[in-house]
């Protein structure tokens, strides 16, 4: 009996211990660029406190892009630098409890109508200026995709959705992270130097800024009214994603060049970014009181250490370098990004107060 | 594949978000210096 006790438990622990030991030497692999992205940070918090009227945000991004740029990173660094987007996402499903669900509502609902003429100005200028830069066709769809909905994500469910080349995703990524990385010290000095007001420099930012983190970034970079509400119009452009990729799919299958899309409920959940969940969710837990305003306090000051976390990682991931690695994609991108700004930022003018 | 990375990123988000939340709930940080 005894042994028959002590056979179960050895085997219980050997079934749980390797997991652990594995989980445990998986976890050790991302700390050095996990440490890095909180020191890189922390500097970029402390830069700005010495220096008036300044956000932490721009330093954490801009001493991370000269660690990057100016030193060889090595290696051991880049897996832990990577994890970036998730400690992103954990900060804005806190920050949701910052924000009322009708707040929240009434700002994706306004921000919708704008983010339809967004997109579809981004599609149709990168189909235009793909063709007359000679560009292939699926690239720029995945550039106007990627610049209309939402940098990162977008591409690469579109690539597979449309079945593009590796190659072709990572140079319309890099498009996008570059102009990003550069408009996130050039939307806040222009904003300031046309007097925009919170909303307006908010929503301006989450319509035209296609990455999420330098879309948060940027809105904060401004001030903290503005990051909430670029926060929200940023993830009501990342909802409609599936929707956008679906059209894309059903457009090469239409065409002959892909399959047929199966399932279109189960391809639109596939694609909407399970985060947007737990925003909404600890927005209404606030919003009913579960939440209580002192506890939302508590979860918004985690979500600005996490975004410090995510600014720096940001930083620590521009590689101006791969700019050498071909130009034409860039000037397209940059094209279509540069209509898309000025486009939204005209709807901005004359529809936000 | 290991079992932790057959969750998603976004869901593991969510799970840590949550987690924070209800320790948050719980009283055991009452406050947190930014």
């Amino acid at each position: 009996m005894q042994d028959k006790v002590l056979n179960t438990a050895t085997s219980a622990s050997q079934a749980v211990l390797p997991s652990i030991s594995r989980l445990a030497t998986a976890t050790w692999h991302y700390v050095p660029g996990i440490i890095l992205m909180l020191v890189v940070g922390y500097a970029g918090k402390i830069v700005a406190s010495y220096i008036p009227h300044s956000e932490y945000v721009l330093f954490a991004i801009a001493i991370g892009m000269v660690v990057r740029n100016a030193f060889n990173l090595p290696a051991y660094f880049a897996a832990g630098v990577a994890t970036y987007d998730l400690w992103m996402k954990i900060g804005i499903v806190c920050l949701g409890a910052r924000l009322a669900l009708q707040e929240v509502f009434s700002i994706g609902g306004s921000g919708i109508l704008m983010v339809v003429v967004e997109i579809s100005v981004a599609i149709l200028t990168a189909a235009y200026l793909g063709k007359i830069f000679g560009l292939k066709e699926k690239l720029a769809s995945l550039l106007g995709v990627g610049i209309g909905v939402c940098g990162v994500s977008a591409i690469i469910s579109t690539t597979s959705a449309i079945e593009a080349e590796e190659d072709d995703a990572t140079y319309a990524i890099a498009t996008i992270l570059l102009f990003g990385a550069i408009m996130l010290f050039v939307y806040p000095f222009l904003g300031r130097l046309i007097g925009l007001s919170d909303t307006a420099f908010g929503y301006w930012t989450g319509l035209s800024i296609d990455n999420t983190a330098e879309a948060v970034a940027t809105g904060f970079a401004f001030s903290e009214a503005a990051g909430n509400i670029a926060t929200v119009v940023k993830l009501s452009r990342n909802a409609v994603m599936g929707v956008v990729v679906l059209l894309m799919a059903l457009h090469y299958a239409r065409k002959g060049i892909t399959g047929e899309v199966q399932n279109k409920a189960a391809f639109l959940w596939s694609r909407l970014p399970k985060f947007l969940i737990g925003f909404l969710a600890f927005s209404l837990l606030a919003t009913i009181g579960f939440i209580t305003p002192a506890q939302a306090s508590v979860l918004n000051n985690a979500s600005k250490w996490l975004f410090m976390i995510t600014f720096a990682g940001v930083g620590l991931s521009t590689d101006f370098r791969r700019l050498r690695a071909g130009i034409k994609p860039f000037l397209v991108g940059f094209g279509v990004e540069t209509v898309v700004s000025v486009v939204t930022f005209a709807l901005v003018y004359l529809l936000i107060p | 594949m290991a079992w932790w990375t057959k969750i998603s990123k976004d869901w593991w988000a969510v799970i840590a978000a949550t987690a924070f939340m209800l320790v948050v709930k719980a009283g055991l940080i009452t406050k947190l210096p930014w």
